[in-house]
């Protein structure tokens, strides 16, 4: 039972289906005034690859003005998911209202998940911001904030197939991607 | 062989663990004697995957799951796999999941 089970990421590779579906679960909160959020399953290779976006709405899911967090509940429900798609957690995306600053708040840092090669991106003005302006950090023995220039190195968006789930504590269902649903 | 053999095997038979954690490439994979408790089992699978309880202004737990429902940390695991009868998850195999739950207000 030695073996690494976090192998190291080099850099990530992002379907621009993934961003949309991003913003598309995200910004009907942000409307409302509240943080929001999303996961991003993939492959953990080298190159990871984003393979999967869990929209976060409903029970176990807390979408508030001043901070967005999941309970347990719903991390055992995408666990459960994640093992059947054989995906594994690349990232997790959230909002900060208009005005917050687009970086990792002190409560993000203390509870994002913290494991190495995590992904944890801040989505500015309440999900209206464009991809590049998103804050992008990986853990690392803390969080590390990528500039634009290791953005543009590390970070490739492409083409490819990503499938789209909404889950909360009571499970996981296909998504259409659809804004608002 | 027996009946009351079999359940000697029963009791003496190693359980085959699973746990899996949502970031982690590979499942935590041990064979637990079925005396051990599940306690056992979260310490050597929260060293596996190199995450640790800690307190900062909340409280940050990891807990084992089976079916969806958090276990007893102090029951073993042959008592587990009787309570939920040879269908649940095979006699003598457990799949679990590890979550971190973060209570508010630690510090």
């Amino acid at each position: 039972v030695g073996s690494n089970p976090y192998p190291p990421i080099d850099d990530w590779c992002v379907p621009s289906t993934a961003v949309a579906a991003t913003l598309a679960s995200v910004v009907g909160a942000g409307r409302r005034g509240n943080e929001a959020g999303v996961f991003w399953l993939g492959e953990r290779e080298s190159t990871a690859s984003v393979r999967a976006i869990i929209s976060l709405r409903g029970r176990g899911v807390l979408e508030s003005p001043g901070r967005w967090r999941v309970t347990s509940e719903v991390y055992g429900v995408v666990s459960h998911l994640a093992r059947e798609i054989d995906l594994v957690l690349l990232a997790t995306a959230h909002t900060h209202g208009a005005g917050v600053p687009v970086a990792l708040s002190r409560t993000d840092r203390e509870d994002g998940v913290r494991v190495p090669g995590l992904l944890a991106i801040v989505i500015g003005d309440a999900g209206q911001a464009t991809v590049d302006e998103w804050s992008w950090n990986v853990y690392v023995k803390e969080f590390h904030t990528f500039d634009a220039a290791e953005l543009a190195r590390r970070v490739t968006f492409a083409d490819g197939d990503i499938t789209l789930w909404r889950a909360n504590a009571e499970g996981a269902i296909p998504w259409s991607g659809a804004e608002d649903e | 062989m027996s009946q009351v053999d079999t359940k000697q095997e029963d009791k003496t038979k190693a359980v085959k663990t699973t746990v899996d954690y949502l970031p982690a490439t590979k499942p935590f994979k041990k064979d637990f004697a079925p005396e051990m408790t599940f306690q056992t089992v979260r310490t050597e699978a929260m060293a596996f995957f190199k995450v640790a309880d800690f307190n900062d202004r909340d409280v940050h737990q990891f807990h084992l799951e089976a079916s969806s429902q958090r276990v007893d940390y102090s029951q073993t695991l042959a008592a587990y796999l009787a309570a939920h009868g040879h269908g649940h998850q095979g006699a003598h195999k457990l799949d679990l999941t590890l979550v971190e739950q973060v209570t508010a207000g630690g510090v």
